[in-house]
């Protein structure tokens, strides 16, 4: 029986991966950018359980778990940045940022 | 492994224990009541703690755990960032009580941050590397957008936010990558592999992301765009935490990671981290000199710094390592003083951030004012300060390594260098024509006058006599 080989499934997750790195530099909405940079940090999730099934050890998984909830805490943090910027800019996209330059 | 943790390795274990409790405590105190003078104080103990506790295990046999070293390496890390801790806490009450409108959260995040970048030296271990970066990571992005108020500081958190977590998320792909090739996420599993192997080409590609990633933190060159509206948009306490704590954590992972897995025996990383250095040295200068407003001109400047330090990084086996961890404090103590005075100048209406406001300081405020330049000599490495010793001990390990085509850049760049920092002293030096603002400063002796003295003390005791230091860094540092 023919199995897909491993390198397919890495190669799946570095596609979401630049899928979500050209999200991050594309969009102009700040919640749209947060949501691309999810998509990378899952990608990278992706590749640890995959790595994790090629050596048949937990520790990928175990990664992927750390991931998941070191995004949250991050996305926490940036939805309550983008609540204070909506608050002050009434916008969330980020050509209305924009103070800090020379 | 699967041993109870005994009484000694708990007693080693006391620095960071302490840095998890102290703001825990603190939490429910504020839970309960709200008290500034008070939370100041405790967290000046809780650093002056995890500083005794660090001093007392110092010369202890280091401890092995399975995601952790304690050895006299971490301890050293770790002991510098509760001393900069213990500074910028001081210089932190009068800045609050000037800026801020909730003010206890901010030290609970500062200590916890600064575990974050101590663990991330203690590292032996990708996932603990990992875990300590977004502790650091997410404590930051807080901290940075502190003053919610402005708009400035959250436009500098967002930015922040999303450049540092993609910055993770290709550091985790970076680490994914080499765990799938090697099947271990330790340092030293990965290392036992690549001695078998070799740098297959999933290797290389993981370890350039893991260099990326690394980058971001230490901003230099491909990866330094956040720098300046950071430094400048997040309050100057904070931008002297991501100048020192943040980016010292990340260099003594660096040192700890290369130490064990030998990336320099690779010629193409060799090379890819050489013109990270070349170019961050350039760049930083050169966007340096046009700047007028401080901050910026400073965190232009760090980029420089770290170009510097990635000098000693690549001439590693060659005593970089010391020459670099040397710089690091050197250049600590100069950050601190730099932005601590910006944090005492700064009223309520604005950060002291705009290089006219110097205009003839020397006049108003001639300590302070002498001050800044102690400052900006060393910054600029005029001799008998410490940015002075810290680049010639780079400069040595350079010559050690025969990195000559660096060590002619980093001359040339001391050069340009001396150009804007010397025009802050010209600037305060000069007659005062249009200093129609005065500048409010509260009187006597104040916390932040004594972290300014002893950061002074730092600066002439590093660059007169550095054996005494330099002695204890080659003692620890790993080779």
């Amino acid at each position: 029986m023919n199995t897909i080989p491993i390198e397919h499934a890495l190669l799946l997750a570095a596609v979401l991966f630049s899928i979500g790195l050209i999200g991050v530099v594309s969009r102009k909405n700040v919640i749209l950018m947060l949501l691309s940079v999810e998509i990378m940090l899952n990608a990278a999730g992706l590749a640890f359980v995959v790595a994790g099934s090629r050596w048949i050890q937990p520790d990928g998984q175990v990664m992927f778990i750390f991931i998941l909830s070191m995004a949250a805490a991050e996305v926490s943090v940036g939805l309550a940045l983008i609540l204070q910027m909506f608050h002050l800019n009434k916008s969330v996209d980020t050509k209305t940022l924009g103070k800090l330059c020379e | 492994m699967n041993k109870l943790i005994t009484t000694q390795e708990l007693f080693q274990l006391m620095p960071y224990i302490l840095m998890l409790a102290g703001p825990v405590i603190l939490l429910v105190f504020i839970a309960i009541k709200r008290n500034h003078i008070f939370s100041w104080i405790f967290t000046m103990a809780t650093f002056a703690a995890v500083l005794f506790s660090v001093i007392s295990n110092y010369n202890q046999s280091s401890l092995e755990i399975s995601l952790l070293t304690i050895d006299k390496f971490s301890l050293l890390y770790t002991g510098l960032f509760a001393v900069v801790g213990f500074l910028i806490t001081l210089f932190a009450h009068d800045y609050l009580e000037k800026t801020s409108d909730h003010k206890e959260e901010f030290y609970l995040l500062l200590v916890f941050a600064t575990l974050g970048s101590s663990l991330m030296v203690a590292s032996n271990n990708f996932v603990s590397l990992f875990l300590s970066l977004e502790v650091l990571s997410v404590s930051l992005y807080s901290l940075i957008a502190y003053l919610r108020r402005q708009e400035q500081a959250i436009e500098a958190g967002l930015k922040y936010l999303i450049l540092a977590a993609m910055s993770s998320a290709v550091l985790l792909f970076g680490i994914a990558l080499v765990y799938f090739e090697t099947g271990s996420l330790s340092y030293l599993g990965i290392a036992a592999k690549m001695d078998s192997t070799g740098f297959t080409p999933y290797l290389i590609a993981g370890l350039a992301m893991i260099i990326a990633g690394a980058g971001f933190k230490l901003s230099v060159v491909p990866f330094h765009w956040w720098t300046a509206d950071v430094y400048q948009g997040s309050n100057s306490l904070v931008t002297s935490f991501i100048a020192t704590v943040s980016k010292g954590g990340m260099v003594g992972a660096m040192i700890r990671m290369f130490t064990i897995i030998h990336v320099f025996n690779n010629e193409s990383i060799v090379l890819v981290l050489t013109i990270i250095a070349a170019a961050s040295m350039f760049i930083g200068n050169i966007l340096a000199l046009q700047q007028n407003n401080l901050k910026r001109m400073l965190a232009y400047s760090s980029i420089a710094h770290l170009g510097y330090i990635m000098i000693a990084f690549i001439s590693f086996g060659n005593g970089g390592t010391d020459a670099a961890t040397f710089y690091l404090m050197a250049y600590f103590a100069t950050t601190l003083g730099a932005f601590g005075v910006i944090s005492m100048l700064t009223t309520s209406d604005g950060e002291a951030e705009n290089i006219s406001f110097y205009k003839g300081l020397y006049w108003r405020k001639p300590v302070l004012a002498a001050f800044i330049s102690l400052v900006m000599f060393s910054l600029a490495g005029i001799p008998l300060t410490s940015g002075f010793v810290g680049k010639f001990f780079v400069a040595t390990a350079g010559v050690k390594a025969d990195l000559w085509v660096l060590l002619f850049f980093l001359a040339v760049n001391s050069v340009i260098g001396v150009y804007y920092y010397l025009r802050v002293i010209v600037m305060m030096f000069s007659n005062k024509d249009n200093s129609e603002e005065t500048i409010i400063c509260s009187k006597g002796l104040n916390a932040g006058m004594l972290a300014i003295v002893f950061v002074a003390v730092m600066i002439l005791y590093l660059g007169i006599y550095p054996s005494g230091v330099m002695g204890m860094i080659q003692n620890a540092v790993l080779h």
